[in-house]
């Protein structure tokens, strides 16, 4: 008895977290244009797509975006880590605390008050606002879970590699980079997912010569979803999923 | 020769001063022993011979060259970390092969070193195994062996036992004591366990506040300690405030606890002086009476009875208020050391085997 309710406690918690993502994935493979009606089975709307260029377009841009914010919130969160972990400088408590309200702030906030820094600076908002402000939001991300890597391990073992004969350059490349990886390729791939699904910041900051794919996306439904855009979700979905599980994965690689 | 020579060595971290115009030879081939209480420099003197701090003033000669600014990877000398400072994501061999590796050492000499390494530290075969399905014990061994296998001037190791449990750490003494005779090189050993220092040493230096409070084999350091701090440090005593009433040839007459007694005097105490007695619990001799204790003698009180095992331990306040320790042995002349609690007893030593101290 105990089991059957546990079991039927846990489906309706799946079916409530996964029935919408369920129903457009179906509606994907319908072959009706107009109706929420089951006509059979068909890839239609997934070839429809990959013929329309606007949309392969903005998902290009997407993809530049999110690889290269990304990889540039890596880069600089990483550092952003290390900074707060091995060194000791006044604000260092300050500045991880920011970093925490950063992550937690509303995106609308976040969108609003970047668009006014780049007015103010008199920045046209394009590719490159886009960029700095995908650039912005995933960085606290990153730093966190790269402070939390290195805030895990000994600090002795780069005292042991230099006692055994290691330069900063082998201590860094052989000891503490092959230690935080994981941490690193998860802030990465968080990152990436964050930025390929964002809405609202990048609804703020991009101009109309710059066109993403949540927000073509989000033009599209204003005249009613269509199946193109469900086939489309249902790749974007899986990407995001994709990158979050390989993601976990490596997160989860430290606590062996 | 000294293999290192520290001169006039101080350090401060923030303002605070760790180790002060220390002083200290160091000879080739010797078990050395720095022993004192936490926080009184003896790791930062060892992070010193290591290079992985530089001092505020003072020179660093090892292997009679100045090398007080050499970084740690370029010395000839490798340490044993407290915490062990394995790399986790690496497996054993790797681990201890690092060092070589650095060094450009071709492939197949490295796989022979470290087979040579792990069979001195007990691990044969154990090279793929990873860091993390390795006991606490085993992973000091592979940190031993990581050492070793670059063949070091000096052998550093910060408190290598403190992680480990009683039984383990009573053999990785008899184990470090083997590889110190197997490997002849300098083992500067660092810890706060007095049983450590004088079981494995050849030499202790007793450090406190960042001075060198004493050096010399342990022998010396526990039988004729040159100050309170070292006695009280280093073992048990029993400590008297006395007066020295008369002085004759190489003894001296002193008034101690309201009895007089005969003592040696060893550093020309003058008469009218007063002095410090150490005695060590086991050098007190305890005898049972029902009247007047003879003289010489300080009576007193039995208040607790410790069984030890192969020794009883007991707490006798003596008349005059002070509370001593008495270690009493089983032997076969005098099988009954058992005591009741409250019994009267005569508390004694033969004389010599007291250390005296001028007053601080």
């Amino acid at each position: 008895m105990k089991r059957w309710m546990g079991i039927s406690w846990v489906s309706l918690v799946f079916a409530f977290l996964y029935g919408p993502l369920l129903v457009l994935m179906v509606f994907s493979f319908n072959q009706a244009r107009y109706t929420t009606a089951w006509q059979g089975f068909s890839f239609t709307w997934y070839t429809s797509l990959f013929e329309n260029q606007h949309l392969l377009d903005a998902f290009v841009n997407s993809l530049i975006v999110a690889f290269v914010s990304s990889l540039a919130a890596t880069a600089m969160g990483t550092l952003g880590a290390f900074a707060v972990s091995w060194y000791r400088f006044a604000g260092r408590k300050i500045f991880f605390g920011l970093v925490y309200s950063v992550m937690m702030s509303p995106d609308i906030v976040m969108g609003i008050s970047l668009l006014m820094l780049f007015v103010l600076a008199g920045i046209h908002p394009g590719f490159l606002t886009l960029l700095t402000a995908h650039i912005t939001f995933c960085l606290p991300f990153v730093i966190v879970l790269v402070h939390a890597r290195i805030s895990g391990f000994d600090p002795s073992v780069v005292d042991a590699a230099r006692d055994l004969g290691a330069k900063e350059y082998d201590v860094f490349f052989k000891i503490i980079l092959p230690m935080i990886l994981p941490a690193v390729l998860a802030g990465w791939l968080l990152s990436f997912t964050l930025s390929l699904d964002d809405v609202i910041i990048s609804f703020f900051v991009t101009g109309p010569g710059f066109e993403i794919l949540p927000l073509k996306i989000y033009s599209m439904v204003k005249l009613g979803v269509t199946p193109e855009v469900n086939a489309l979700c249902t790749i974007l979905f899986l990407l995001t999923l994709a990158a979050v599980m390989t993601a976990h994965f490596l997160i989860k690689e430290k606590k062996k | 020769m000294a293999v290192v020579r520290l001169q006039n060595i101080s350090k401060s971290f923030d303002r605070q001063m760790v180790i002060n115009n220390l002083c200290l030879d160091i000879v080739k081939g010797e078990f050395l022993t720095l022993l004192g209480p936490s926080g009184c420099g003896k790791t930062t003197v060892l992070r010193l011979i290591a290079g992985l701090e530089t001092c505020d003033s003072g020179t660093i000669l090892i292997n009679g060259r100045d090398q007080t600014r050499m970084p740690a990877c370029d010395r000839d000398v490798n340490t044993v970390f407290q915490s062990y400072a394995l790399f986790p994501h690496m497996n054993v061999f790797d681990n201890i092969a690092f060092g070589l590796k650095l060094k450009k050492i071709a492939g197949t000499r490295i796989r022979d070193r470290v087979k040579e390494a792990l069979e001195l530290v007990k691990l044969e075969g154990l090279e793929t195994r990873p860091i993390h399905q390795l006991s606490g014990g085993q992973q000091q061994r592979v940190a031993i062996a990581r050492a070793i296998v670059n063949r070091p001037l000096i052998l550093l190791l910060d408190e290598p036992l403190s992680a480990l449990d009683y039984k383990l750490r009573k053999q990785m003494r008899l184990d470090l004591r083997h590889l110190h005779r197997k490997l002849g090189i300098t083992f500067v050993f660092v810890t706060h366990d007095q049983e450590e220092a004088l079981t494995l040493s050849d030499r202790v230096v007793v450090m406190h506040n960042g001075c060198i409070q004493q050096t010399g084999t342990p022998k010396d350091i526990y039988e004729t300690p040159v100050n309170l701090f070292v006695a009280d440090f280093v073992g048990e005593s029993n400590i008297f405030d006395a007066q020295v009433t008369r002085t004759l040839d190489k003894d001296m007459e002193i008034q101690i606890q309201g009895i007089t007694k005969m003592v040696q005097n060893r550093r020309n105490f003058t008469k009218g002086q007063t002095v410090k007695i150490l005695l060590r619990p086991e050098d007190m001799t305890v005898e049972r009476t029902r009247h007047q204790c003879p003289p010489g003698f300080l009576p007193g009180q039995v208040k607790e009875m410790i069984y030890k095992g192969t020794t009883v331990d007991l707490l006798i306040r003596l008349d005059s208020g002070h509370d001593i320790f008495a270690t009493e042995f089983f032997n076969e002349d005098d099988q009954d050391i058992f005591y009741d609690v409250n019994e009267r007893v005569c508390v004694s030593w033969i004389k010599g085997w007291e250390v005296t101290l001028p007053h601080e």
